[in-house]
């Protein structure tokens, strides 16, 4: 085995140039693919984490069927026996109730659809980052019934500044409609340009108010612990309130094109690591096709020693590994610095910024990459090294040394 | 006791349809401690013989034994190691392995074999030294010269005490003086060890200093074959 090693190491370096172009051709197929593995996942990363954070959550609990269509008169109207449970279930991290509904605001200067979330102001802080997108005004204050926050959109369309006077008009749970005034205390803005030209945030009173919900909740969403089994707690929870008519959906099903994008984007790029990795795995067998060539009369004389096919095959495919090693080490110790440095400081695309808000992402991409992603591009180039390099050995183990001593 | 014997054997090479008898009917025979060559004019089927006999290469007729064993028919697995165990080799070129050392050359066959590593290097350091390459060990075949890298070759050859070493045309690429003192070497090796030689030459200078001579003319032993 020593000798196995000893001699497939130093026939690397025979050729060097050879060797470093092989090495070169794996090191910047190992640096795009971790390169534009940890960007697509900064991408789809900070996409799902937008939406679970302004405003998903992990998980949102609804009464059957409101999710669909957002009728108030769909809402949990015990939920002390969900929210006693979430106390103390595991891997449950906060919640918050909601009361929610679709309606019109109008300003003295014009009108536009809206969803209209009504929140626990305190518990909502533990669930989504709108308060701390607030940029003007102040968030809403526990019993600050006639305060509403909108987005920096919303409020350049409908003209309004900090304290003026809007109306929203909703469909209450009586099939009648209701308007009520409030005063624009807080305007946020987040990332995302659909989300703050939609959303408004009122009291949970003064949304049950409105759509005349006696007690309740349209809603609980919840942010769960990073370890926590989603399916096993959708499960749960299922079982749990059927009997109420509660069920359970995650963020991929309350968002399933972000969730669709997600598994699209995976699928992508495992076309385009492929693709790389044929035209990686060409290379490699016209070089070792080359090396096998190059020392068929050597091959010929260790054969006609009683060197075994199998100790030639070895040493051909162990050579390609130990290249694929090598370029795997160069490639990661060039592209990790890189990866660190954009998932600490992030890659601006500033001037893409309005483009981005579309899809849910801010102009800054900050790359993520996980180890595993690491081990599985290392494993896939070594798997393209084997396949690589497994003709030209299989070609060097079969040759008949007399036929090769005479190849000089 | 014979270490090779060879009998009826014949190869014919076929290009297409055109049948090439590169020996017909060959029939020697060596006994241990022999020291033999083949001679004959270029085409004569001296180094078809050699590599029939060593197996590497398959007759079309005939049988070649080495020692009890006859080779012809045997799988490739079979001949390797038969190789390997009982034929040391010494070729006409390129016949080291460039990127082992001189002494690891030589304890190339050893390591194939199995043979532990403290018996592999006494005994490596010990023909090296017999062969006149005492200090260069470390070197590897492109620091050596043509004669010095033939010597590691024989070193090599004979450091498994095989049964027979075949040599086709050992000396081909040496000027006369150091083909000369490679011959000189090989005898004392044949006289000192009892190692049997059979080697291919077309040299006046070799045949003349082997103890027994084989001709070949045309794929036919003219003289010396039993």
């Amino acid at each position: 085995m020593n000798l196995l090693i000893r001699i497939s190491w130093r026939n690397l370096w025979r050729n060097p140039r050879r060797s470093a172009i092989l090495i070169s051709a794996i090191v910047i197929c190992i640096f795009a693919l971790l390169i534009t593995l940890s960007y697509i996942n900064g991408v789809l990363n900070q996409m799902v984490r937008n939406s679970v954070e302004f405003h998903l959550g992990e998980m949102e609990i609804y009464k059957k069927g409101f999710f669909n269509d957002r009728d108030p008169l769909r809402h949990i109207t015990e939920p002390e026996e969900v929210t006693a449970f979430l106390d103390s279930a595991e891997g449950v991290k906060s919640y918050a109730p909601r009361v929610e509904g679709r309606g019109l605001i109008s300003s003295s200067y014009s009108s536009s659809g809206v969803r209209i979330i009504g929140i626990e102001p305190d518990m909502e802080t533990a669930i989504t980052l709108v308060r701390r997108s607030i940029i003007k005004g102040d968030y809403l204050a526990p019993g600050a019934g006639h305060s509403i926050l909108i987005g920096q959109k919303m409020a350049d369309k409908l003209k309004v500044k900090l304290g003026g006077k809007i109306v929203l008009t909703v469909q209450t749970i009586n099939n009648e409609l209701a308007s009520d005034a409030f005063r624009v205390g807080g305007i946020y803005k987040t990332i995302s340009s659909d989300f703050d030209k939609y959303m408004v945030y009122i009291p949970i009173e003064s949304a049950r108010r409105i759509m005349e919900i006696e007690r309740g909740v349209t809603g609980i969403v919840l942010r769960t612990e990073n370890n926590a089994d989603m399916t096993e707690l959708k499960a749960a929870i299922n079982e749990r309130f059927d009997h109420i008519g509660a069920e359970a959906l995650t963020w991929e099903e309350l968002e399933p094109l972000i969730s669709e994008m997600v598994r699209i984007s995976k699928k992508w790029n495992m076309i385009f690591f492929v693709a790389i990795f044929i035209i990686l795995s060409i290379g490699i067998i016209n070089t070792q096709n080359i090396a096998v060539y190059e020392r068929m009369h050597e091959i010929g004389v260790v054969r006609a020693m009683g060197t075994k096919p199998v100790f030639i095959f070895s040493m051909i495919m162990l050579e390609t590994l130990f290249l694929g090693a090598v370029g795997i080490a160069v490639g990661f110790l060039l592209s990790y610095p890189i990866i660190l440095w954009f998932s600490i400081k992030g890659l601006s695309l500033a001037m893409f910024s309005e483009g981005l808000e579309m899809f849910g992402l801010g102009a800054r991409i900050y790359f993520d990459i996980e180890f595993m992603d690491i081990v599985y591009s290392a494993v896939s180039i070594f798997i393209t090294a084997f396949f690589g390099a497994f003709i030209p050995a299989v070609r060097a183990s079969r040759l008949e040394p007399v036929k090769a001593i005479r190849y000089v | 006791m014979k270490v090779v014997k060879t009998k009826d054997l014949s190869k014919i090479y076929q290009t297409g349809k055109v049948e090439t008898a590169a020996l017909k009917k060959v029939s020697i025979s060596l006994k241990e401690g022999e020291f033999t060559s083949l001679v004959g004019p270029s085409g004569s089927g001296k180094t078809t013989l050699l590599n029939l006999i060593g197996g590497l290469d398959t007759p079309t007729s005939g049988e070649a034994y080495i020692g009890e064993h006859l080779i012809t028919g045997m799988k490739t697995g079979e001949l390797s190691d038969l190789r390997l165990r009982h034929i040391g080799f010494i070729f006409q070129e390129f016949n080291l392995i460039p990127v082992l050392s001189a002494l690891e050359n030589v304890e190339y066959v050893m390591l194939l074999q199995g043979v532990s590593r403290g018996e592999r290097r006494e005994r490596s350091m010990a023909i090296l030294k017999e062969v006149g390459l005492e200090g260069r060990e470390k070197s590897r075949p492109s620091e050596l010269s043509g004669g010095q890298q033939q010597r590691v070759a024989v070193a090599r050859a004979v450091v498994s005490r095989p049964d027979i070493v075949l040599a086709d045309e050992p000396t081909a690429n040496l000027d006369t003086e150091t083909g000369k003192a490679l011959m000189e070497m090989m005898l004392r090796l044949n006289d000192e060890h009892g190692i049997t030689f059979l080697l291919s030459t077309h040299e006046a200078m070799v045949m003349d200093m082997c103890r027994r001579v084989v001709r070949l003319r045309d794929g036919v032993v003219v003289d010396g074959g039993e």
